[in-house]
């Protein structure tokens, strides 16, 4: 009868905020960021320098855009291998049209041309997952391979050198703000925000987090099941396509055959913030910070002796103890509400 | 003035050739509540699922304020002012009490933004007029089942609603919460929300409703004002034939219990358990939904580990930490969902029957042709008469004949202990009557049976002694040929 | 006990009504719809490029693409049956080439005998089992033991094992072996390659385990109704091991087939096999949540795909679209079936209705209450 008399030191205020916040994610997170900044810091003192820490914000851009929609797919209970199929897709004919049809437009059109094709390929990932209910995973795994084949049949298969991009692409590139801030970290932190106020300000937003929890309960209590899912989705490829018009005028080079084959990188900066794996649960800045954790792990490997060859496989590592720990924490919370 | 809220005409309904609604036809009208009585797996909940729009009918005509449905989705049912409370809550685990609560009325007014004040807002008000009260910002699934049921009524009827239509609402409620229900219906009566209840527990029906309607089948038997209504005629409507069941008389009580347990317990969910059953006994146990049954009837097959107390089955003390493990002492258990956990609907009759045997049917290396299956597969759905073909799925069968199929599947392991757990609902009173039968000739072949039951009448007829759970303990134990319907329904009225 | 089950008979009553026998036409069934699609593709090609498809290279090349491929698709299969899925396979199959590669490039001299090497062989076989073993004892662990939902575990391993392998080759191609494993890879038994009769062997063991142990019955019950399995005294999580090992073992064999036949052995060799073994499963018949699988169906949607491919190779279609192929097939086949299932309901309920207007209409109403 050990849950009876419990000691009194568990009862007080102090010790459940401390367990409360000890057994939130983000608060794992923020911990294991400082704890790595501490050990790469002091064997490298540029680490804390500012521009290396505007540096790995710029690298944690295109995780962190696309992660937000890999996140509301999470969320929603599944898996989005089309992501990076759809970010390039979008990035790479968004380009195209724009050197086509208005060479010298303000990078905005080239964000929009790239949103509105986004789009479009999430209402097709929606189409085939809510319509036909194709498990997500199956889905967007074979369309991802489809994108990727239309892209480089019908679209081109030739990148696009840094000479041919168009100018506003390469300004956007050179943009920096705050002293040496780059501008797609704002885009980056502008659009957690949006992800944010949607999910936690909206009825749609809700209706994600209801909809991964009890689908049939979602339905019942009058969300409209197809327009739901087809919201996520189209959401989702807008998401990606902002992340791959990022990548693209950021490296200022427009390749097909770039990105794709990175949708692992996103699904595990996702996992690591703890979006739930059973789907109904996420943060998004949760998402932010595991993807800027993968980046600092990731970009500070060599520092700390790690060679290239054993990237991978500290990859692939982080990414089964991400999983891991998450199922684990999962187990364990529910063992302690039964 | 005499207006129907809600009208079906002819209303037909098949899942996958199967036809559960067959030619109903019902009004409701304005300020009234009415009942639908019927067995489980009659088709009520299909019925009500139809009304709510989670189901799309086959034929016929669904009007609701006058406005005829050729189909109806759940939003256009809500916004027609329609509340259901659902049988098993429909809840969300991972949303907090508040949201759960406040979640619906959002989708209702059409807001576009989502006010976590507004949700606490009604969340509380709501609470309140049950009069409960409970932390807010617990996740759903942190919840205890009672309270789950009171969220699930506190969702519905916090909309300004036109019906509100409750499937089962009181199965984990205490009899206060249960009276401050019966309060709140008379209240909405009065403000002219009409009320559709399911239940077969008549004092809940005769303390509610105007009228009943009793579906059996798929079919309408019965439609009668409450005043015109019989109460002891609703089981012969409900199950269509006066079955008398001669009550269970055990042949001879046995001097040394086969079966006994002593001081169980498994963490908070029950405690101080002690029953033995001795050869030809029947034992019964009952308690509301929550009061531990489940837990205790679970903990003896094995799912969840006792965590104190011993088990002793023919003099010898046997542990039982996992399923196999039950099953190697000989434990069977038939579990309440059958859907769920009993029968694997997809699956040929022919596996589900030698599910649990596989691994003895095989030879001495771990060979298993098809063909050895069909041996017991073919004993046992002679045994127990069931009509189908052996490589038919379990979903072409019938309620009776799919719990025909778990029995089997038990039997052919040749059990020692047979815990049920309700087994009888969601079958036709022929099956279930020749379960009753079943369970009678189990106890007098020396194995013992523990049968966990809601229905008074099967508890009754069906065992010679019963015990009442109430919060993790029991609280009540007699012999049943002491007892009758109304005094054990009074003590459990009492008790919980 | 036989009284006892003899007074059960008695118990329950038969109802006098005939059980209507479901006639199923054999074109519903999958084995058959498959025979007859191979048959026209088989037509198609055989009359439309004769001198192309019907050579003996073209067969023979077909049978030794299938090996490798097949016993990839058997695994998936094995996995898809138990309603998961392991994408670790291929690398771990990469894995255990990699290290055999490794092992023989240190170890084989020009001066070995012959007999030395054949057991050195046999020893990379071993190897290339324990590696398969020991991939599906960590896929298990994070799936049946931590509750991992098996497409994010194994997405996980499967990066692990790739890590794995570059660490050991630095991600390098590993080429040049002994000629007695080139012979495997190469060699024939009468017309038919020695790489097809490895996987035809396989698939037996396989069919097997699938047809002819509990196992089959456990791994498809699982697949349908997992806590229905649990409550039946089935235990899950030695399904899961089983199934995983299973796969991930007949994964080692590939990888060492994949050495033989190619004379190489890469870290990420066969990068687009998971969605044409996804394909190769659906194909033949296995529901996409799992729960049923033929192992002969598995044989012959291989097959089916083999001549598709084979058919876009010699009709020389951009190798996009041929990537492309086996996605959008998938896509169809799964949107099909679940289309296919919507209309069947319907149109079951249609018949339902009729019979009971029917009914009525004749006034048989016979359980009339009065």
């Amino acid at each position: 009868m050990n849950t009876i008399t419990k000691s009194k030191f568990t009862e007080t205020k102090f010790y459940q905020t401390l367990t409360s916040l000890m057994a939130k994610n983000e608060t794992m997170l923020v911990i294991s960021i400082v704890v790595m900044s501490i050990v790469i810091g002091t064997i490298n003192n540029k680490f804390f320098a500012v521009e290396t820490i505007y540096e790995t914000l710029l690298a944690t851009v295109i995780w962190g855009i696309v992660g937000m929609g890999v996140a509301l797919v999470m969320i929603n209970g599944g898996v989005d291998l089309s992501c990076m199929p759809i970010a390039m897709f979008s990035a790479y004919s968004a380009t195209k049209i724009m050197l086509w049809i208005a060479p010298n437009a303000p990078i905005i059109v080239l964000f929009l041309i790239g949103m509105v094709i986004g789009a479009g390929l999430g209402l097709v990932n929606a189409l085939f997952i809510s319509i036909f209910k194709i498990p997500i995973f199956i889905a967007t795994l074979a369309l991802g391979v489809i994108y990727k084949a239309v892209m480089l049949e019908f679209i081109g298969n030739i990148y696009i050198t840094p000479a041919e991009m168009p100018q506003s692409a390469l300004d956007f590139s050179r943009t920096y703000v705050f002293g040496g801030l780059h501008v797609s970290v704002l885009i980056m932190l502008g659009v957690i925000l949006l992800t944010f106020f949607i999910l936690r300000f909206t009825v749609i937003g809700r209706g994600v987090y209801a909809l991964g929890g009890a689908p049939e309960s979602a339905e019942r209590i009058g969300y409209n099941m197809n327009r739901l899912k087809f919201s996520i989705y189209i959401y989702a490829g807008i998401m990606y396509a902002i992340g791959g018009v990022v990548y693209v005028s950021n490296s200022r080079l427009a390749d097909p055959y770039d990105m794709i084959g990175t949708e692992l990188t996103v699904i595990a900066a996702v996992v690591l913030g703890g979006v739930s794996l059973m789907g109904g649960k996420g943060s998004v800045w949760g998402v932010l910070l595991g993807a800027l954790l993968s980046v600092i792990i990731k970009n500070n490997l060599i520092l700390i002796g790690v060679t290239s060859d054993w990237a991978n496989f500290v990859f692939g590592l982080i990414f089964v103890l991400a999983v891991a720990l998450q199922a684990y924490n999962t187990a364990r919370s529910k063992k302690q509400s039964a | 003035m005499e207006t129907n809220v809600i009208e079906l005409r002819d209303i037909c309904k098949s899942f996958y050739g199967v036809q559960v609604l067959k030619n109903i036809n019902l009004d409701l009208k304005v300020g009234e509540a009415l009942c639908i009585a019927g067995e489980n797996g009659s088709g009520k909940s299909t019925l009500i699922k139809i009304i709510s729009g989670a189901y799309t009918y086959d034929y016929g005509t669904l009007k609701i304020n006058g406005r005829e449905y050729p189909t109806i989705s759940p939003s256009q049912s809500i916004s027609e002012g329609i509340q259901v409370i659902y049988q098993d809550f429909s809840l969300f685990p991972n949303l907090t009490v508040a949201d759960n609560i406040g979640l619906g009325y959002h989708l209702l007014e059409d807001k576009k933004l989502f006010s976590k004040q507004a949700c606490r807002k009604i969340a509380k008000q709501s609470l309140q007029r049950i009069g409960v009260e409970m932390d807010l910002e617990r996740l759903v699934e942190d919840i205890p089942v009672a309270q789950k049921q009171i969220v699930a009524i506190a969702r519905a009827i916090m909309q300004d609603a036109k019906v509100i239509i409750m499937d089962e609402p009181t199965t984990a409620l205490t009899q206060k919460e249960i009276n401050r229900l019966y309060e709140i219906i008379n209240k909405l009566k009065e403000s002219g929300v009409s009320i559709i209840f399911v239940s077969h527990k008549l004092d809940e029906i005769f303390a509610v409703c105007d009228r009943i309607f009793v579906i059996r089948n798929g079919k309408e038997v019965a439609n009668y004002p409450v005043d015109q209504f019989e109460r002891g005629k609703l089981s012969f409507y409900m199950t269509g034939s006066e079955v008398y069941e001669e009550p269970f008389e055990p042949e001879e009580i046995g001097e040394e219990p086969i079966f006994e347990v002593n001081s169980l317990a498994f963490k908070d969910y029950f405690r101080d358990i002690s029953f033995a059953i001795k050869r030809g006994e029947i034992l019964c146990i009952t308690g509301r939904l929550g009061s531990g049954r489940t837990e205790l009837a679970k903990s003896l097959f094995g799912v969840l580990p006792l965590t104190e107390g011993t088990v002793t089955l023919r003099g010898e003390q046997i542990n039982i930490r996992s399923v196999p493990e039950a099953i190697k002492n000989k434990i069977a258990y038939v579990p309440d969902d059958r859907l769920a956990e009993g029968i694997f609907l997809e699956a040929s009759i022919k596996n589900n029957l030698v599910s649990v045997v596989l691994n003895d049917i095989a030879s001495k290396i771990g060979f298993l042709k098809e063909k050895t299956k069909d041996g017991p597969a073919k004993e046992w759905q002679e045994k127990l008469a069931i009509q189908a073909n052996l490589e038919d799925p379990g979903k072409s069968l019938s309620g009776g004949n799919q719990q025909r199929v778990v029995l089997g599947k038990w039997l052919a392991s040749t059990p020692d202990v047979f815990v049920m757990n309700c087994p009888t609902v969601g079958v036709d009173v022929k099956s279930k009557s020749e379960i009753h039968i079943l369970i009678r000739e189990l106890a007098s072949q020396n194995i013992a049976v523990l049968l966990i039951s809601d229905d008074i009448g099967e508890i009754l007829n069906n065992s010679n002694r019963v015990i009442v759970m109430n919060d993790g303990r029991i609280s009540y134990e007699a012999e049943t040929k002491n007892l009758d319907y109304d005094s054990l329904s009074a003590k459990i009225t009492e008790i919980i | 006990m036989s009284d006892f089950t003899n007074s059960i008979k008695k118990i329950f009553t038969r109802k006098n009504t005939k059980t209507e026998k479901a006639r199923k036409s054999p074109l519903s069934q999958r084995n058959t719809q498959l025979i007859i699609a191979i048959a026209i593709f088989f037509a198609i090609m055989a009359i439309g490029r004769p001198s192309t498809f019907l050579s003996s290279t073209n067969v023979s090349s077909m049978l030794v693409q299938i090996a490798d491929l097949g016993i990839f698709a058997m695994a998936m299969a094995v996995t898809m049956i138990a309603g998961g899925i392991d994408l670790s396979i291929i690398n771990l199959a990469n894995l255990a080439a990699v290290v055999n590669a490794t092992l023989l490039k240190a170890v084989v001299t020009e001066s070995m005998s012959s007999g030395t090497i054949w057991l050195l062989l046999f020893l990379c076989l071993i190897i290339s089992l324990v590696i398969g073993l020991l991939g599906g004892l960590i896929n298990s662990f994070l799936i049946a033991n931590l509750g991992i939902p098996e497409i994010l575990a194994t997405l996980a391993t499967m990066n692990l094992y790739l890590g794995i392998s570059h660490i050991i080759t630095g991600g390098r191609g590993i080429i040049g072996f002994p000629q007695q494993l080139l012979d495997i890879g190469s060699g024939h038994l009468g017309f038919i390659p020695v790489p097809f009769i490895i996987f035809i062997i396989v698939a037996v063991v396989l069919y097997i385990f699938i047809h002819r142990t509990p196992y089959g019955t456990h791994v498809k019950l699982f697949g349908l109704n997992q806590k229905a399995t649990f409550f039946s005294g089935i235990n899950n999580k030695k399904v899961v091991y089983k199934t995983h090992i299973i796969a991930c073992m007949s994964a080692g064999i590939a990888g060492l087939l994949i050495m033989a036949r190619t004379n190489s052995a890469t870290v990420d060799y066969g990068g687009q096999m998971i969605l044409i073994t996804l394909l190769i499963g659906v194909l033949s018949g296995i529901p996409a949540t799992g729960g049923a699988g033929n192992v002969i169906n598995i044989f012959l949607a291989l097959f089916l795909n083999q001549l598709i491919n084979s058919g876009l190779n010699i009709l020389r279609v951009s190798s996009f679209i041929r990537e492309m192929v086996p996605a959008a097939l998938l896509i169809a086949i799964v949107s099909l079936e679940y289309y296919l299932y919507v209309i069947n309901n319907r149109r079951l309920n249609k018949q339902a209705l009729e019979k009971s207007r029917q009914l009525n209409g004749e006034g048989a109403e016979k359980e009339a209450v009065t």
